[in-house]
């Protein structure tokens, strides 16, 4: 793994509550295509792509990290850099956290 | 494909999910009666079977035998029994395409709650498949 694979990484997450991040898109697409097709009218779509966008999120953020640990131990330099990324995705995950619980993506 | 495994044919040979559970249903190839199918069919709503962690997930298949207990499950209207048995043999997006056409088929109307497990466990299913696919070549 190098900076430039954590990098790819963290770009698929970034900004995943965007309704146009990759993450966003991807997730409204396929519940939108799942429900259209099966006529489940009485499913909370949004609570779903928030769901899926959470999800992935966090086990993406979970692999960045753990990369992240073995880059600290080769490159001390790093470090801090690393520590602001980590800071910026746990806000993130917070956030969509907080999105599911939200009365918009219940209603 | 849909087409293909939602014959209902049981094979005489196949493992009865009454003897899975325990539950005494004679199954005699077509010539079922009512009592061995209702039998089978309630191992859905024992509690166990309420379980979906994975590794129960990837020791099940979706096999005619079963898809006929999930349409005479949703034909009785026993909704709990369905949402579980669907939780525990679509194990992947295509089973559970294949299973929720094969309801749409025999004209099955599901309820909210139904619906509800029914879209989480594809919000399940969708993240195992796709984490894979994103992150490949990446790891």
């Amino acid at each position: 793994m190098n900076l430039g694979k954590i990098d790819s990484l963290s770009l698929i997450i970034q900004q995943a509550d965007e309704h146009d991040s990759l993450l966003g898109v991807m997730s409204r697409v396929a519940v939108d295509t799942f429900i259209q097709k099966h006529s489940l009218t009485k499913i909370n779509r949004n609570q779903l792509v928030d769901k899926i966008t959470q999800n992935i999120h966090d086990q993406i953020a979970a692999l960045i990290y753990e990369q992240e640990e073995h880059i600290k131990k080769t490159k001390s330099t790093l470090e801090q850099e690393v520590n602001c990324s980590r800071n910026q995705r746990r806000i993130e995950q917070k956030y969509l956290q907080e999105r599911i619980k939200s009365p918009e993506s219940s209603s | 494909m849909a087409k293909d495994i939602s014959r209902t044919t049981i094979q005489p040979t196949q493992t009865s999910l009454s003897e899975e559970s325990g539950i005494k249903a004679k199954a005699k190839g077509k010539f079922r009666t009512k009592e061995a199918q209702i039998a089978d069919s309630q191992v859905y709503h024992h509690k166990s079977a309420k379980s979906t962690e994975g590794q129960r997930l990837s020791n099940r298949q979706v096999t005619p035998h079963n898809l006929d207990i999930i349409v005479q499950l949703a034909e009785r209207s026993e909704w709990s029994g369905l949402s579980s048995a669907i939780q525990q043999h679509c194990d992947s997006l295509v089973k559970l395409d294949q299973t929720l056409s094969l309801l749409e088929k025999h004209s099955i109307d599901l309820p909210e709650d139904a619906q509800h497990t029914i879209g989480h466990h594809f919000v399940k299913l969708y993240v195992l498949e796709k984490l894979p696919e994103l992150t490949k070549e990446l790891l």
